[in-house]
């Protein structure tokens, strides 16, 4: 796997080998790809029911997540364009229903509904400097209850071990990011 | 110091290669009026063919075009014509967009 810039020196992201695109770039077009999100809210239909977002029907479910996602990317690029708006402003840590054990920082970000489910998830190496490790549509209290998003907490998991390898630790440790 | 040089370790791991990103940003903001049409019209579709368990591949033989049109179409990247919309119209026997006289 590889790290690539995202924008300036401050935002960066890692590209796995299993994937075409780097992971910022893989999680809006898949946020806005209606194929994809209608095939993933079939699969989590039971989720949009449960009462945790309240009860949502899957064509809703899509609308909102391709305008949260709009909203979110519109929100990164205003941030690329003004140097002067630090990233440490939108993340924050990873809440505290995650296990313990991660010695990162595992930070998310997420959209500007009051429950919001788009969540981006990055690692902290410096004030202002950010590596995304993954991303996810969060549709339960906590990530180790479905299956992709324990997949980003083993991701967060492979690129802090990493990063440790190549001699570079993480300041803070987890956080996420709030849009 | 000890941030620096870690700082400074970081950054000789990132490739010189950038993301994309921004380039599809920039896109889909210059795009979005058109781009959210053709997202709600592939969702719309999207439904009647699971609802009625038709395949892409079937849909493109109803449309007499390639089964990579109509995935184009059903990722919502197409910027579609007015013909290509009656060919969807008619093969599924739906209504996508309606002039009020």
């Amino acid at each position: 796997m590889k790290i690539v810039r995202i924008f300036a020196e401050r935002l960066n992201a890692f590209h796995y080998e299993s994937e075409e695109f780097d992971e910022v770039r893989r999680l809006f077009s898949q946020w806005m790809d209606p194929e994809f999100l209608e095939e993933f809210f079939t699969q989590n239909e039971d989720d949009l029911q449960s009462g945790f977002f309240g009860s949502i029907t899957k064509e809703d479910a899509i609308a909102i997540t391709r305008n949260e996602a709009m909203r979110l990317e519109n929100e990164l690029k205003a941030l690329s364009e003004n140097a002067d708006e630090s990233l440490d402003e939108i993340f924050q840590p990873l809440d505290n229903s995650n296990p313990k054990g991660f010695g990162f920082s595992n930070t998310k970000a997420k959209g500007d509904r009051p429950k919001s489910w788009l969540r981006i998830y990055a690692l902290k190496i410096d004030d202002n400097v950010y590596v995304i490790t993954g991303g996810a549509i969060k549709l339960t209290r906590t990530m180790l209850e479905r299956e992709h998003t324990r997949k980003e907490l083993k991701k967060l998991e492979r690129c802090q071990h990493f990063l440790k390898e190549q001699g570079v630790f993480d300041i803070e440790g987890f956080q996420e990011i709030v849009i | 110091m000890k941030n620096r040089e870690n700082l400074d370790k970081f950054k000789n791991l990132v490739s010189k290669e950038t993301s994309g990103w921004i380039q599809d940003a920039q896109w889909r903001q210059k795009n979005e009026a058109w781009l959210a049409k053709s997202f709600q019209i592939a969702v719309r579709v999207l439904y009647i063919l699971r609802e009625r368990s038709i395949t892409q591949k079937e849909l493109a033989e109803k449309m007499a075009v390639s089964p990579q049109h109509v995935n184009k179409i059903l990722k919502g990247q197409e910027n579609l014509s007015l013909e290509t919309i009656d060919k969807l119209e008619k093969a599924l026997n739906i209504s996508l967009i309606e002039i009020p006289i």
